[in-house]
């Protein structure tokens, strides 16, 4: 498995794959199928799990989107470097701002891409981002 | 070997225990009919095997193998398929009780039901 088969994905993009986006179900899809290796944050789904529309169906989905993806917890490495990611950039102190530190640290220690929907807004901590759309393209 | 094909269709056609979860059991108002037969030992054994694994009862396998039997009565097997790709993840007996379960409350899935759930979920 090449290292572009070995990314990280945010809450943006689970997201948009409960929403129907055909990027993200080929993407997924993939994921199922064995042939790429998504990581996916602990905080990522504390953002999941806390959107207005979620329920128990949306619950079960993405408990078993679960199944084929790795989760990775937050330990004290990748706490310490989304720290100081934050305090350099102390106007993202939200859910979301937490949320991309803690996958722009994992990320950055583990030397895997993201694959986003919002790329711009990991571009203040240097690390490689792809867009869900031009990865998907260059997948294929 | 002789099979109580009654014993066993009711037993197909209530629940079956297969990696945690309760087999779906496909949901039918039509009229039925019951039949008996002795069939090989090795045949059977297969079968049984392959529906736990399939998460198909025995009576939807054998009915499957007639309609297949019969092939020539087009009506009647396209019909059964238009039933079958209308049914969502959430017909399912084990995944349906699951979904009227409040947020949180635990459950297990196994690897074909992840898939499934995975896969159409959010169709």
């Amino acid at each position: 498995m090449s290292e572009t088969n070995e990314i990280m994905v945010d809450s943006s993009i689970l997201s948009a794959y409960k929403d129907g986006d055909m990027r993200a179900r080929e993407l997924i899809r993939n994921a199922i199928d064995r042939n790429i290796n998504i990581s996916i944050c602990t905080v990522s789904i504390i953002n999941i799990w806390s959107m207005t529309k979620f329920d128990r169906k949306s619950e079960i989905g993405f408990t078993g989107i679960f199944s084929f993806l790795d989760v990775i917890d937050l330990d004290n490495d990748v706490a310490q470097h989304a720290g100081s990611l934050l305090r350099e950039n102390l106007d993202m102190d939200s859910s979301l701002g937490i949320e991309r530190a803690v996958v722009a640290a994992y990320a950055g220690l583990a030397g895997k891409n993201i694959v986003t929907n919002n790329p711009e807004e990991y571009a203040r901590f240097n690390c490689d981002t792809k867009n869900l759309q031009s990865y998907v393209l260059s997948q294929t | 070997m002789l099979i109580d094909m009654k014993k066993e269709l009711r037993y197909f056609n209530t629940i079956d225990v297969s990696k945690g979860s309760i087999m779906a059991r496909k949901k039918s108002d039509e009229p039925t009919r019951q039949i008996f037969a002795n069939i090989r030992e090795d045949i059977y054994l297969l079968v049984k095997s392959k529906s736990a694994e399939d998460r198909l009862s025995m009576r939807e396998i054998l009915e499957k193998s007639l309609l297949m039997y019969l092939g020539s009565d087009m009506g009647v097997i396209e019909s059964d398929s238009a039933s079958t790709s209308s049914s969502t993840v959430w017909d399912d007996e084990y995944l349906g009780m699951q979904a009227g379960q409040p947020v949180g409350t635990p459950i297990e899935l196994s690897e074909d039901e992840a898939k499934r759930i995975a896969l159409e979920a959010f169709l």
